[in-house]
């Protein structure tokens, strides 16, 4: 599968000798913009019809069902995946030309059993900048023990991965995007599989990455409702694109998952819910 | 051999499209040293095909499947014998002729430890018999013999040839002992790449000092320590060469010679050379070798 | 014999001092490279490609032939480093299985190997030593080889040590940096090419996935990090080597093999003696 679209890479700024750095952002454009973005697998076309703009620190919930597409579109804006259809523009450019996009990936995928510290995982953040033959210097590490402490690992920096909490996990990939210096992370299902308390101290973190652009692939519309100003819906082709409010209609709910799916906005905040006795089919 | 492999298909041919004429004897040998023998006994009366090609190592042969097609095409198949030919058992239980093992009957050397190589077929025994004379001479017979029985018309022949052969093998004991005799009794020494020549050694008093491999089978891997063992011997003996066969590669009995500052001497074990070569016969073989081992002791080192 | 003694008598012979310079070189290389290998799950991949070289030196047998060990070398190295990349391109074309491709790949060059050896007739010595290696017979030469190219591999594992832990540990990562992930993979690949060729002569074929394993698995049971891995690794292989090469000396047993058990009884030691902790269960926990 070959690219469309590939934009020439922009001026690099040559700081130091072997220090790449990414391309410069156009001030103009919205922080992502896809219009009729497509992606396949081989001859399935997996994702279609996706078109949004999102301005630079918002915050994003791409949400809907199983296979829906949404690690797919995260890696297709991350540059990690080729698109086939439509385009996709980051900052102005090819998502390939950045080097300030930080991908978490879900926690099935980490193999924590990995012989590395929290410290080691977040100081993999750097090496991208650091190239080849270069060791960290004294500000390299200091950076990553400020992202390390801004997290709230600490206490847990020299442990090996496989010892943390699953909330831990979580924040220590935050800490290795902030490393980073990245200025759009994107998570895939951060949430999965974590216990109410953890999940409350990543997204109060997520909160307080104030200026960074973040794309959260989730599974709860409810707290996608209740957390993000703006969700996107899913079903291999893009529902809905805006608030929360906008999006999660009985109808756009319907496409997506099946029409036994409602949300119902409480004084708490939303409640999905979900109809098993529903006997509808999925179309 | 191509020639033989030919000539086997020629004869069966033969056999097969002429029936007035009296079938030839086909005669299948494994060593090309066994083939020699049995060419000098047998002439022309007989067709004789060699199983092993020239320079290919016994101990190490596999057969292939045109071996077995010779093998079953052959009216008399002589083996050397005593174990030499171990790998070769399976496609001897198919033979159709009579299968002679020339070693029969013979006084064979033994290891007493059993050491002798992974091949269990051995039993233990030295199977270079060859390297003494009076043993070939013992094969000639036996060959005269096991031909008449399959081809009495030329008896005489096979007989007189026998004879005459015998004669030969008793010159050359004899010119081998004068030039042993040349040899300072001290320096009579030899270090071997494995233990081919224990029969010589024993007839012509000479020591062996030891081998690089160990055993009587070029299969076999030496241990560190017995390469030490080795090098000791070689130092106190104070050999100035380290005899080593054409079949097998040298590395290791290079290395050993550099770090012991000895020379490698070649000699021919298990296979004549080619026709053109030093040792094209078995008589060739025994003079080409005694004389490499009476230079390479006598020569200062 | 005194302890002193027993260390010393076998350094009065010098191819026990070119033996054991061999052995602990190649001891310490496989443990190195094997960190990669066990943390990467590459030991089939390891394997295939040791026993892919064998129709390269039965190629350079028949044509140089046998007695000259230099060329055989480099036909070993040139095989095993199109078959290290060629297996690579095979699986990340992903029509087949990975495993089953290599597998494929690893008995197919295998076969090829045994047929193209077999036509020189009384190949079975050759083969003794292209399988389990000979120690014994190492030249100055040999030694030389070893040296330079194991240093070439360590060279290599220095300068890009981050970038290969890196996408060993997460490829994503590594394409989120822009990172030439599929070039870092190859370079391992190749990597473990020229360390199984340097490491013929003490190991062979047969043993060679237990160097590449087994010291780097003892490894990771006794530490946390991978730098550290490398090096309790490598320390354990160069023991590996030395001992096993002692061993050799005083019980008349096969270098190579020897070698090998220690590096599998360190193993063995380590597996019964830490502490069940963190490395060896799954964490529990999410």
């Amino acid at each position: 599968m070959t690219r469309k679209d590939e934009a020439p890479v922009a001026t690099r700024k040559i700081v130091k000798r072997r220090t790449r750095a990414s391309v410069v952002h156009d001030a103009n454009a919205p922080a992502i913009a896809a219009r009729d973005l497509a992606a396949a697998y081989g001859d399935r076309i997996v994702l279609r019809e996706v078109t949004f703009d999102l301005s630079a620190g918002a915050h994003l919930a791409v949400v809907g069902p199983n296979g829906a597409g949404k690690s797919t579109l995260l890696k297709v804006i991350g540059g990690l995946l080729p698109w086939v259809g439509g385009t996709i523009r980051v900052h102005g450019h090819a998502p390939r030309d950045h080097l300030c996009i930080a991908y978490v990936p879900q926690r099935s995928d980490v193999d924590w059993r990995f012989p590395v510290t929290v410290t080691d995982v977040v100081l993999m953040g750097l090496t991208g900048r650091l190239g080849p033959l270069r060791r960290a210097s004294e500000r390299d590490r200091r950076l990553v023990a400020g992202a390390i402490e801004r997290v709230g690992l600490e206490d847990r920096a020299h442990r090996q991965i496989g010892e943390l909490s699953g909330g831990e996990q979580q924040r220590m990939f935050i800490a290795r995007a902030i490393a980073q210096e990245a200025e759009i992370v994107l998570m895939d299902e951060p949430l999965a599989g974590l216990d109410v308390p953890s999940e409350a101290d990543v997204l109060a973190l997520l909160d307080r990455l104030g200026g960074t652009t973040l794309l959260v692939a989730l599974h709860d519309l409810g707290v996608a409702a209740a957390r993000f100003h703006r969700v996107l819906l899913l079903r291999e082709r893009m529902i809905g694109f805006g608030t929360p409010d906008d999006v999660f209609r009985p109808e756009a709910l319907e496409a997506a998952y099946g029409g036994c799916v409602r949300m119902v906005r409480t004084a708490d905040g939303a409640l999905v819910v979900h109809d098993s006795a529903c006997s509808r089919e999925v179309p | 051999m191509r020639a033989g492999r030919v000539a086997v298909l020629g004869g069966t041919l033969l056999v097969l499209s002429s029936c007035s004429v009296p079938p030839q004897v086909t005669v299948l040998c494994t060593t090309t040293i066994v083939g020699d023998v049995v060419r000098e006994i047998a002439g022309d009366d007989v067709f004789v095909t060699v199983l092993l090609p020239v320079g290919a190592d016994p101990h190490a042969f596999q057969a292939s499947p045109r071996d077995a097609i010779a093998v079953e095409a052959a009216d008399l198949v002589f083996l050397s014998g005593a174990g030499l030919e171990g790998s070769l058992a399976p496609l001897l239980q198919a033979a159709r002729g009579r299968i002679v093992d020339l070693s029969s009957g013979l006084t064979l050397r033994q290891d007493e430890a059993g050491a002798a190589g992974p091949h269990p077929d051995e039993g233990g025994f030295d199977p270079h018999v060859w390297f003494d004379p009076r043993n070939v001479a013992a094969w000639s017979e036996t060959i005269a013999k096991a031909l008449a029985e399959a081809d009495s018309d030329h008896a005489s022949m096979y007989r007189a040839r026998a004879d005459a052969y015998q004669r030969e093998i008793g010159e050359l004991d004899l010119w081998i002992r004068d030039r042993v005799a040349t040899v300072p009794e001290e320096a009579r020494r030899l270090v071997t790449d494995h233990e081919a020549f224990g029969y010589f050694a024993d007839l012509y008093g000479i020591e062996e000092i030891g081998t690089i491999l160990p055993g009587y089978s070029t299969l076999s891997e030496p241990s560190a320590r017995e390469l030490a063992a080795l090098e000791d011997a070689i130092r106190a003996a104070g050999v100035p060469c380290i005899f080593v066969g054409t079949t097998i590669p040298s590395a290791l009995a290079e290395q050993v010679a550099a770090d012991t500052g000895t020379r490698i001497v070649f000699l021919y074990t298990g296979s004549l050379s080619e026709p053109d070569g030093p040792a094209a016969t078995y008589l060739d073989l025994m003079r080409f070798d005694v004389e490499q081992i009476v230079r390479g002791l006598t020569a200062s080192p | 014999m005194s302890a002193f003694e027993w260390l010393v008598a076998p350094l009065r012979y010098p191819f026990m001092i070119r033996a054991l310079v061999a052995s602990a070189l190649v001891g310490g290389l496989c443990s190195i490279v094997g960190t990669f290998v066990v943390l990467r799950s590459m030991a089939f991949l390891g394997d295939a490609i040791a026993h892919s070289v064998l129709p390269g030196i039965a190629t350079g047998v028949l044509v140089a032939g046998r007695g000259d060990r230099r060329s055989l070398f480099w036909w070993a190295l040139g095989t095993s480093i199109l078959v290290a990349l060629g297996i690579g391109w095979v699986s990340e074309r992903g029509r087949i299985k990975e495993d089953t491709a290599i597998g494929i790949v690893f008995a197919g060059m295998f076969a090829l190997g045994i047929a193209l050896l077999s036509t020189v007739r009384g190949f079975a010595v050759d083969l003794v030593h292209v399988l389990f290696g000979d120690v014994l017979g190492v030249s100055v030469g040999d030694l030389a080889l070893i040296a330079a190219f194991g240093g070439a591999v360590l060279l290599l594992v220095v300068l890009f040590y981050k970038e290969l832990v890196l996408v060993s540990f997460d490829p994503t990562l590594g394409a989120t940096l822009r990172l030439p992930v599929a070039v870092y993979r190859r370079l391992l690949l190749v990597l473990v090419a020229i360390t199984v060729v340097v490491s013929l002569q003490v190991v062979g074929l047969a043993l060679m996935l237990a160097m590449l394993v087994a010291p780097a698995t003892t490894a990771y049971l006794l530490t946390r990090r991978v730098r550290s891995m490398m090096a309790v690794g490598a320390l354990i292989g160069v023991a590996s080597g030395l001992i096993g090469l002692y061993l050799s000396f005083y019980f008349a047993v096969a270098s190579g093999a020897a070698i090998v058990l220690v590096a599998i009884a360190a193993f063995l030691l380590a597996l019964l003696l830490t502490p069940r902790r963190g490395l060896l269960h799954r964490p529990a926990r999410r």
